[in-house]
């Protein structure tokens, strides 16, 4: 699986009010569908995969992790860096 | 939308202001915050946002599906002070927010917040800010626009673990019986209550210069900072008013350490939690003041030797060079919460809220509101202290 598949496969666990026909490219975090305790577990998960903490601060958050495309190039950016 | 204005319905919930008929369901709501008795969530509920000595009315978002409270948000008023000829600007601070549990991942944080956002750009703020927020709310914070304008640093002075901690350590490790690892029957009388030591040195005669008090004396504390240097950085107002009012907190225990008394020459503030639910042994250094470096010295000299506390813990961020070498190097404080650190956390957050154009920086007087080095951020101005 591709780390798109498996950003995918984890928002579809969180039983969220998604749009019917949401795709790669739906805004998640600036929509508001991805908030609060969802967003934290992103990160959370974000952390397991590129194997250190994340501090949100130092990034625009709302920018870098909004879409299924942007939360994967953000895991194969800063995996092993 | 104040608190006469018409409610808004946003993805079938009903967004209004608080009125006092809501009370008894917010404070049942609060039980999932801050403590489980409704009774300590009403006084808390009244003392933070009804006795707020800079509120007209009380600031909180409400959520509502039906007739039922299924999320808030409140903002409690501040009132900060910066530069020379002194400025004051009454900002509201967001804190207190809840969801009930089965109405989570819905999006209702973002709608409650977007609505109070509206609401209050229209009501004239300019700005609001979060302090010492949880790692959940930072984040989700940022992704509404938030900025961040610093890490406050938490530093603490831990003694050696004794064997009843050592003991509780050992058991969170265990199925089954981890959940009671930070049952009040397995702790120590010091960790039942972490003042003890410093009450019983309260009646010594010695240390005359140096009194340990459980009330506060806002007058005195008042002076005191009044005549105080001032280098400008944005901080909260200290006077009678909001000394009088904060220490009146019904979730914490303060202790007073005063040297000299007319006049006063320094304070320290120490608290602990009332309910020591989530840190039992934790003392936390919430204001120090003084007007000299030894006075200051002195009073943390006494807290450290006369209260033998676990842990003594404090913000380092925004102190002065003065305390802060004092404090790290001299005292054997360590830098602490490395978790929330390496997060970010806590963090001074800060949000334009104000529709009318606005300039690169965001900026409070001549202050940016987002470099933490314009700030003096004491634990005392957050509901950490």
């Amino acid at each position: 699986m591709s780390t798109r598949d498996d950003v995918i496969a984890l928002i579809e666990s969180w039983n969220l009010t998604l749009p019917r026909n949401w795709d790669r490219d739906t805004s998640l975090v600036r929509s508001g569908i991805i908030d609060s305790l969802a967003l934290y577990q992103l990160i959370l998960w974000i952390e397991e995969r590129v194997g250190k903490p994340v501090d949100p601060t130092k990034f625009d958050l709302a920018d870098e992790l909004d879409t299924v495309t942007s939360i994967a190039n953000f895991v194969e950016k800063n995996r092993g860096r | 939308m104040a608190a006469d204005s018409t409610p808004r319905m946003v993805d079938g919930y009903e967004i209004v202001r608080y009125r006092p008929e809501h009370k008894s369901q917010v404070a049942k709501l609060q039980t999932h915050l801050w403590t489980s008795e409704p009774k300590f969530a009403t006084r808390y509920l009244e003392w933070k946002y009804e006795e707020n000595p800079y509120a007209n009315e009380p600031v909180i978002y409400l959520a509502l599906q039906g007739s039922k409270l299924v999320g808030m948000r409140g903002f409690y008023q501040s009132k900060w002070e910066l530069g020379s000829p002194r400025q004051t600007h009454a900002i509201l601070v967001a804190d207190d927010a809840v969801i009930v549990p089965s109405h989570r991942n819905r999006r209702l944080s973002t709608v409650i917040m977007r609505a109070a956002f509206e609401d209050l750009a229209k009501s004239g703020h300019e700005y609001v800010l979060n302090l010492s927020g949880s790692p959940v709310t930072v984040v989700s914070s940022l992704a509404m626009g938030w900025k961040s304008a610093g890490p406050l640093e938490p530093i603490s002075l831990e003694r050696g673990l004794n064997l009843a901690r050592k003991g509780r350590r050992v058991l969170k490790r265990i199925s089954f019986v981890h959940r009671y690892a930070e049952s009040r029957f397995l702790r120590t009388p010091a960790e039942r209550d972490p003042f003890a030591h410093l009450d019983r040195m309260s009646s010594r005669k010695e240390a005359d210069a140096i009194s340990i008090e459980r009330e506060p004396r806002p007058d005195a504390m008042a002076e005191l900072v009044s005549h105080l240097g001032y280098d400008g950085r944005i901080r909260h107002v200290r006077d009678r008013e909001f000394l009088a009012w904060r220490f009146r907190d019904p979730l914490s225990v303060y202790r007073f350490l005063y040297w000299g008394t007319s006049p006063m020459r320094g304070y320290l503030v120490l608290k602990c939690e009332r309910s020591g639910a989530h840190h039992p042994t934790r003392v936390r250094i919430v204001d120090l003041e003084g007007t000299s470096a030894s006075v200051r010295a002195g009073l943390l000299d006494a807290a450290i030797d006369l209260g033998r506390f676990q842990e003594l813990f404090a913000w380092a961020a925004t102190l002065s060079d003065e305390t802060r070498k004092y404090l790290l190097s001299t005292r054997g404080f360590k830098p602490a919460e490395l978790d929330l650190r390496a997060r970010g956390c806590p963090c001074v957050l800060v949000k334009r809220v104000s529709t009318q154009p606005e300039g690169s920086n965001w900026m409070l007087g001549n202050r940016r509101l987002t470099a933490l080095a314009d700030w003096d951020m004491r634990m005392l101005y957050t509901m950490a202290g």
